[in-house]
């Protein structure tokens, strides 16, 4: 039985869904996001689409609602119990201050939890997992009764060297459970048994705190779905770029932090599997923020030092969000530059050519005068612009910088490619890679009409610009996989590993039978069941560490030597050196379980030749070339009407409803059989 | 050839090459200290040693590379040497425009078509570079020669060709050879990196575009300084902060500093007045004031600032040779960076009246880098341990809101961390019994001083030894406008008997005793205005948090509050505090029974 499915995705802005069937037909829809309750935008766009839910099989959702709650600090009212010394973990953050370096006064948020809500026990493990000193039970209880007393919803505990011996913290759940039942609770151990006590803090405190809310919003969402006729669970994205089952959400919701940008990340790697482009630099920029994801080998980049005001150190897609998008503000600083972001007009007043009361000249307002984005074309016509008011807006700066307006308009694009330009190449060369060796992927509304020059600018192989751009991020919910992350710390060096191999075997076979136990739960057959083993190792002594795939099954010595020369190596490729011969590390073993999404197959388009079907052209318009530093006639196209095969030719401007490409002069776009646009740079001049 | 808005698009890649040095280094570096605290900064200067553009690293070391380099080709001219395409120079002499012994700078000029265009450079601290003791971090130095190998600018790359003989002569004076030889390599691999994007910027845009953007950078960075100082009425301000110790004569040293504007929105930073150099390592050669003064500058009128020498030329410098601040050779400086962080609070402290809402109290002293060595019990190997927890320092109070608590110390970098307690007690035969918080040790004011923070560690079955570098037990942080100090840091070890003994700020090999503990107590940050004028619901916040007691919240904020209701009782506060007798004395500073 195969019904349909759909995919549905929360911006801030914005709430995008597609919709797709058995034979590969796509629906689309763009409704605005509910602020107060996203799951009414959410049954909004089902509505706009679909009558009821009964012959759909699954809804998978990336929502912003975990990150949202953290940003406003709408959480539940939390305590923590700790180890005696060490109330103050959680607030010291080890120490960190935000940069930029001369910049003293910036400041981080307060703690989650403040800390009159931070109690100490009397209880102490070693390293080893040796009680040194047991754990005093008439404190908890105090402690718990303290907190009640208190009005906390949510309790987190986290004791030294719990992710070794979680005995302490066990007992601490026991008597929540017995003395505070209503309470919910999240045991360090249990979350994210690594070593480090203030990222495992945080990630407890994290979860605790957003259990409440997370529930809540999922159980009501659950509910409006099941009105409609939906029959499934509901299934929901995740930071590490999956899709996870409702009831893990709830209990873990501290991975649905960034679960959003994921989904594009996600989508990227699936496009670049259709048209076989393993290598992606994804950037999508939307109307606030550009975020930044790598793909290598098909594989998004994983980081656990994602620095979010707290530390989350769990497994999560590596990305880098700077303040730069169609709203960025441009202004001058008191040098007289013209600087772009990161200031945004946001969705309201928006861009001064929205004509919602905005004065500011923005980059949207740039792309106007420019003659980037069609007025008459703003989301398939839905949206009128008014190039006067971004003419009037740009003509504000025009004075003081001694420039003409259109000089002005150059001058905001000239800058914000130049700041996109040099984050991502950073970000690239920072993890040890070539931009030479990768394809870019621009998506969200704007990234299409940037690609081009930044593909230039990058010295990018090619460049894809996926279908639907502006809506890769719901189209990326249909294709997570259904994943589970697992960790256990473990912290031994090859030496000592070999001396005591079963438990090493034991470890990863422990983890694994998790995952496959939470995939059947799922309803996922046992051979469509994959596993994946990691390790973080790094050399004694240092602590950066890699991330290196182990072999699966038994490991015998031999099996190490493999894994130890992936380790070498990729301390070659990342850090230029190896010490092969030095002692090397097993820090944290993971485990991914997961099953393959069984992506939707889109319905390929019609093969048309290389000349686009008149149907496609819509004319002709002029706009500003960077190559040639002038205006250029380009021959305009309407996306949704092109056939697989044809080729347009720079300058050429693509719209389609939710997005605009732009072609440079000398490149040269192909349309893939599924709808992709794949883009040659070797024509380009300079 | 340029306008405004390609000066700023090569600006933008000027910086992100610098940047990008910074990876090169940190990815191909063989030490903790640069592939995880940074400690390094990258610049590229032009060929009269102009700074270009500078990497975002540590404010300590951003700043100075400028001096650096001119001195460095000053003396190729004095010597009658000349410099060469293909040629790599190593430096580090403190007397000829070096810093600190360790921070070796590595330069590699870049020519292009034959002329001597650009001189990208990265200036970086080794972990040992020879010396009387082991980090060449000798804290009782007398004289420079102690702090390890002195190198007057030096061609380790000649045309080219590298000269492996000189190489081994420098990493011979090392303990650590092996590190020490990586992480030159990385220094010369990230300049490398420079060097090919720096041509490729060249190639991209043509020579005349990028000098001629150049030229209008400089400019523009001296107008947007100019305007920033603009900002501060003309007049003299003065102020002084005062090292604790300089490590050999055990007695407090002043730094004092006059700041005049001028109506040119010129700043001219005056040290005359400050002592006369010291006998200990606490001096501060020209470089590193000059990182010193910019810092602190840069801080009050433009923190977002992507420097270059425009951006210096309103600065003016007046050090008196033979002083703290500017010392003749051969006085030692190893324990610079201290002096640099009192240099930059003295600068702060003075433009208090000026720009109040840009300014903080007080805060902690020094980097304070502790390190203890041991023969693990189980192993039977020697071990070094650092205990850098410095980044539980207290910062000053602010105009309108409460100092940092426990966070980094100003004068270090965003990138460092504390070392997590069960990565320092899976590593070393040593247990933490406390890493808190320290109740009571911000200087009381209208708006409080950050707590400090206090570590407590105790050697497990052997005994080790310490050298710790503590400041502000002697000197804490002053307050601001009525505020007071913050409390004392202090060094404290406890016998198995109770038995407390209280320790000296600067000490190089005292031995803890297996079972006795050692506790570092961290300063907290200076007050801002007067503590009777605190709003009594901020200093019940802080009861209820147990950052304040009971009893000082009486004492010092004239707060009266009910311990069962845990409310401010108002009549009770209103009478007390109207009572001048009930005034609290200021504690006695500097604190001398040390």
């Amino acid at each position: 039985m195969a019904g349909k499915r759909v995919g549905v995705d929360v911006g801030g802005t914005f709430t995008d869904m597609v919709l797709t069937d058995a034979d590969g037909n796509l629906s689309l829809t763009k409704v605005p996001s509910t602020v107060t309750n996203q799951a009414y935008g959410v049954m909004q766009a089902i509505r706009t689409l679909q009558e009821g839910l009964h012959d759909v099989e699954l809804v998978v959702h990336g929502t912003t609602i975990a990150t949202n709650a953290m940003i406003e600090k709408t959480g539940a009212r939390t305590g923590l119990i700790t180890t005696r010394g060490f109330r103050d973990v959680l607030e010291i953050r080890r120490g960190f201050r935000p940069p930029p370096p001369y910049d003293l006064l910036k400041e981080l948020p307060p703690p989650l939890v403040p800390r009159q809500f931070r109690y100490e026990v009397t209880e102490r493990i070693d390293w080893r997992g040796r009680v040194i000193t047991p754990l005093n039970v008439e404190e908890v209880d105090a402690a718990i009764l303290a907190l009640r007393q208190q009005e906390v919803t949510a309790i987190a505990v986290c004791f030294l060297f719990s992710y070794v011996n979680p005995a302490h913290e066990r007992v601490v759940g026991e008597r929540l459970a017995a003395l505070f039942p209503e309470c919910r609770v999240s045991l360090s151990s249990n979350i994210l048994p690594i070593r480090r006590e203030y990222e495992r803090t945080c990630v407890a405190v994290v979860n605790a705190y957003l259990m409440q809310k997370i529930a809540r919003y999922v159980t009501s969402l659950q509910d409006a779905l099941r009105e409609q006729g939906y029959a499934h669970d509901l299934l929901l994205v995740r930071a590490s770029g999956g899709m996870m089952s409702q009831d893990v959400a709830v209990r873990n919701p501290v991975n649905l932090i960034g679960g959003g940008p994921a989904a594009g990340i996600t989508a990227a790697v699936a496009c670049g599997r259709e048209v076989g482009a393993p290598n992606l630099i994804a950037v999508d920029l939307g109307g606030t923020s550009c975020d930044i994801g790598v793909v290598v080998d098909g594989e998004p980049i994983i980081t656990k030092d994602r620095l979010y005001e707290y530390n989350l150190a769990m497994p999560m897609i590596d990305i880098t969000s700077i303040g730069a998008g169609g709203g960025s503000i441009a202004w001058i600083d008191a040098g007289g530059a013209l600087k772009v972001g990161p200031q945004s007009a946001g969705a309201t007043p928006g861009p001064a050519c929205y004509g919602l009361g905005g004065s500011q000249p923005t980059l949207s307002d740039a792309y106007i005068a420019l003659g980037m984005i069609d007025p008459e074309h703003f989301l398939g016509g839905r949206m009128r612009l008014q190039p006067e008011l971004a003419w009037r807006a740009l003509h504000t700066l025009a004075e003081p910088l001694g420039m003409s307006d259109l000089e002005v308009a150059l001058g905001i694009l000239r800058t914000a490619n130049s700041n996109m330009a040099e984050e991502i190449r950073l970000r690239v060369v920072e993890r040890g890679f070539d931009p030479r060796d990768f394809a870019l992927f621009p998506f969200g509304g704007a990234g299409p009409l940037h690609g081009g020059t930044l593909a230039a600018e990058l010295g990018v192989g090619s460049l894809i610009v996926p279908l639907h751009p502006g809506l890769v991020s719901a189209m990326g919910c249909l294709q997570a996989d259904l994943k589970y992350d697992y960790v256990q710390s473990y912290v031994k060096t090859r030496r000592e590993t070999e001396e005591d191999l079963a438990t090493f075997n034991r470890l990863f076979a422990a983890m694994e039978q998790q995952g496959i136990e939470r995939l059947r739960k799922d309803g996922v057959a046992d051979v469509n069941i994959q596993l994946r083993r990691w390790a973080d190792m790094s050399y004694q002594h240092q602590s950066h560490e890699l991330r290196v795939p182990v072999l699966s099954g038994e490991l015998a010595p031999a099996k190490l030597d493999e894994v130890e020369r992936a380790f070498h190596g990729e301390h070659e490729r990342v850090f230029t050196f190896a010490n092969v011969g030095d002692p090397v590390v097993y820090n944290e073993l993971y485990v991914t379980a997961f099953a393959s999404a069984n992506p939707p197959r889109w319905r390929p388009l019609a093969a048309g030749g290389t000349e686009p079907p008149a149907a496609a052209r819509r004319g002709r318009r002029r706009v500003y070339s960077t190559v040639a530093g002038t205006f250029v006639e380009a021959e305009v196209f309407d996306r949704a009407a092109l056939l697989a095969d044809n080729q347009m030719h720079g300058p050429a401007i693509i719209e389609e409803m939710d997005s605009t490409t732009l072609l440079e002069i000398g490149q040269r776009a192909v349309v893939h059989t599924l709808g992709h646009l794949i883009v040659h740079l070797r024509e380009t001049a300079a | 050839m340029s306008d405004i808005i390609t000066m700023q698009v090569i600006q933008n890649s000027l910086v992100s090459i610098a940047n990008e040095m910074g990876i090169a280094m940190m990815r191909s570096a063989y030490s903790t200290i640069f592939n995880e605290i940074h400690d390094f900064s990258c610049g590229i200067l032009a060929a009269d040693g102009s700074l270009v553009g500078e990497g975002l690293h540590l404010i300590q070391h951003m700043g100075g590379l400028e001096h650096s380099t001119k001195g460095m080709l000053d003396y190729f001219r004095r010597e009658g040497l000349e410099i060469n395409e293909g040629d790599i120079i190593f430096h580090n002499h403190p007397y000829i425009s070096g810093t600190h012994v360790p921070e070796i700078n590595v330069y590699a000029p870049l020519f292009i078509d034959g002329e001597l265009l650009f001189i990208p450079a990265i200036r970086a601290h080794h972990q040992d570079v020879g010396g009387s003791m082991l980090g060449s971090t000798y804290m009782h130095a007398t004289e420079v020669f102690q702090e390890g190998l002195l190198i007057p600018p030096i061609k380790v790359v000649d045309r080219g060709v590298l000269r492996k003989d000189i190489l081994n002569m420098i990493v011979a004076a090392s303990r650590t050879p092996k590190h020490f030889r990586g992480d030159l390599n990385a220094q010369i691999a990230g300049c490398r990196v420079g060097q090919q994007r720096l041509l490729h910027l060249v190639k991209k845009y043509g020579l005349r575009t990028v000098r001629d953007s150049i030229a209008l950078m400089f400019d523009y960075g001296e107008r947007l300084l100019r305007s920033a100082i603009g900002s501060i009425p003309e007049g003299t301000y003065r102020a002084d902060a005062y090292a604790d110790d300089d490590g050999v004569d055990g007695k407090p040293v002043r730094i004092a500093v006059t700041v005049s504007k001028t109506p040119e929105n010129d700043l001219i930073v005056d040290f005359t007045g400050s002592a006369p150099q010291a006998k200990g390592p606490i001096n501060i050669p020209w470089s590193g004031l000059c990182s010193a003064v910019y810092a602190g500058v840069f801080f009050m009128t433009l923190p977002d600032v992507k420097s270059n020498t425009g951006c210096y030329r309103p600065i003016r410098i007046i050090a008196p040779e033979g002083t703290v601040v500017n010392p003749r050779p051969p006085a030692p400086v190893i324990i610079m960076n201290d002096t640099f962080q009192r240099i930059h609070d003295a600068i702060i402290r003075a433009l208090v009246p000026a720009r109040p809402e840009k300014a903080y109290a007080g805060s902690i002293a020094s980097t304070m880098t502790d390190f203890a060595g041991g023969i693990h019990p189980e192993t039977g190997e020697y071990y070094i341990a650092p205990l850098y927890y410095s980044r539980l320092s207290g910062w000053g109070g602010h105009h309108c809101k409460d100092g940092k608590n426990t966070t980094t110390p100003p004068v270090g970098g965003s990138a460092l961390r504390n070392t997590p307690m069960e990565v320092l007690e899976r590593r070393f035969p040593l247990r933490v019994v406390q890493y808190s918080m320290r109740p009571n040790s911000g200087g009381p004011g209208k708006f409080r001083g950050g707590v400090g923070g206090t570590f407590e560690v105790i050697p497990l079955g052997h005994d080790i030894t310490v050298t710790q570098q503590f400041q502000s037990v002697r000197c804490p942080p002053r307050g601001v406008d009525g505020g007071m100090a913050g409390r004392p840091s202090a060094a404290v070890i406890t016998s198995c008997q109770n038995e407390e003994r209280r320790l000296p700020p600067m000490l190089s090999g005292f031995t803890v005793k297996s079972g006795e503990s050692y506790r570092l107590m961290y300063s907290g940050g200076g007050g801002w205005g007067d503590p009777f004028l605190r709003e009594p619901q901020h200093v019940l916040q802080d009861v209820v948090e147990g950052l304040v007691g009971l009893e000082e919240a009486r004492r010092d904020y004239g707060v009266i509050i009910d311990p069962r209701r845990l409310a401010v009782d108002v009549a009770a506060t209103t009478a007390y505090r109207a009572d001048p007798s009930n005034r609290p004395e200021p504690a006695p500073w500097p604190v001398l029974d040390v």
